[in-house]
């Protein structure tokens, strides 16, 4: 766009792009590109542009500019702080670990013994922390060959929904230890997530619409 | 850039709600969504030292991640076995390809959401709508070449905001 023809000719270009464009505005247009680089790099872009545009929906749009639905919550900034300092922390956790094995195996004994008050030897108590009103639930986490067991007890949720049990290793990645349906009363579960108990982080729980309703960070060991 | 609590927040006020947004039309739900962005952050708080702000913007690079982000928890939802026998047709199940397409409408929509309220409706009514531009131009009480200007320009800004997005011109 460097000269008045180009300025005169963008309504035509931008019509050309959109392809409805009269005969008259096609003819003036193609005399023009011959000569001009420019605009046919321009032409090049608009296409592309108008391309795209039979995949959008307007509507939504629309929806989207009046009613601010599509907002995440305001507690998300926090929650992404959260998620993102835990990492933080796991990090430093695991490269403390490297540093010294013998200290960190005598550390991990005092550790265990704070994390278990009851005196279980071979089980990690956990209290969930309930996203629903009336949901409570703990869980006794034992190492086992195949993984983590879980012994689950929990009430309060949905009658006849489906929930699902993960924990999440200090890698980030989230594996399923089962899914189980809701009850009217409490319900005591055993399952298993194929992953180490020491590498265990979290313990979560998310109902039929991925929705998390029960949640508990796991203390790394030490 | 994410090593401290001011970054991540930065970043999080820059790029959060779109991140959003995206994973929210891709995955058709609320809660999967935050998720996909608290996940998207986590990984870019792993791979920040892999972050060349030469190379390209962050928005770019955050897009990325979030894009692999969506791919994977749809993958995860892909394989849980079947819920229920109703079907949930507020929550699209998408896998790669689709969320390609779904990226690219995105795109386009927060594209068309930038324009101004004049310049999209004229892209709507002429495009969209197919309607003449000289009816639109009639409707509106402006001379036809305002119309062909502000569906110009709209095509215009939007191809700047797509650029910003990371729209390249194979899709």
């Amino acid at each position: 766009m460097t000269s008045d023809p180009c300025r005169e000719l963008r309504g035509a270009l931008g019509a050309v792009a959109l392809g409805n464009a009269d005969e008259a505005e096609h003819i003036a247009l193609r005399a023009h590109l011959d000569g001009c680089a420019e605009c046919r790099a321009e032409l090049r872009e608009l296409r592309s542009v108008a391309a795209g545009l039979p995949l959008a929906d307007p509507a939504r749009v629309a929806d989207v500019t009046s009613s601010g639905l599509l907002q995440p919550s305001p507690t998300l900034a926090k929650r992404v702080l959260g998620r993102v300092t835990a990492e933080r922390f796991a990090r430093r956790t695991r490269r403390r670990r490297r540093v010294g094995l013998a200290t960190a195996i005598a550390a991990a004994i005092v550790a265990f013994a704070l994390v278990v008050p009851d005196g279980s030897p071979t089980g990690t108590h956990v209290a969930l922390t309930a996203k629903e009103a009336g949901v409570t639930a703990k869980a006794t986490l034992r190492s086992r060959n195949a993984g983590t067991e879980v012994a689950f007890h929990v009430a309060g949720l949905h009658q006849g929904e489906y929930y699902w049990l993960w924990v999440t290793g200090d890698d980030g990645d989230r594996v399923g230890a089962g899914t189980f349906q809701g009850t009217a009363n409490a319900s005591d579960l055993v399952m298993t997530a194929a992953l180490p108990l020491r590498d265990a982080r979290r313990i979560w729980v998310t109902d039929e619409h991925d929705k998390v309703v029960l949640d508990e960070r796991l203390p790394a060991p030490a | 850039m994410l090593a401290n609590d001011d970054g991540v927040r930065a970043v999080y006020a820059a790029h959060g709600p779109e991140l959003y947004r995206f994973a929210l039309r891709s995955l058709g739900d609320r809660g999967l969504a935050e998720e996909a962005v608290q996940e998207t952050f986590v990984r870019a708080w792993q791979a920040a030292n892999r972050f060349d702000d030469a190379l390209g913007s962050l928005r770019t690079w955050l897009f990325a991640i979030v894009r692999n982000v969506v791919i994977d928890l749809s993958r995860a939802r892909a394989v849980r076995p079947a819920l229920a026998t109703e079907s949930r047709n507020n929550e699209p199940i998408v896998i790669d390809d689709d969320v390609e397409r779904v990226l690219v409408a995105w795109q386009v929509e927060e594209a068309l959401q930038k324009l101004s309220t004049e310049h999209r409706a004229a892209l709507v009514e002429v495009h969209y709508k197919s309607r003449p531009y000289h009816e639109v131009a009639a409707d509106l009480g402006v001379p036809v070449g305002t119309i062909k200007s502000r569906v110009y320009y709209a095509l215009k800004a939007m191809r700047l905001a797509l650029e910003e997005l990371g729209w390249s011109d194979d899709v």
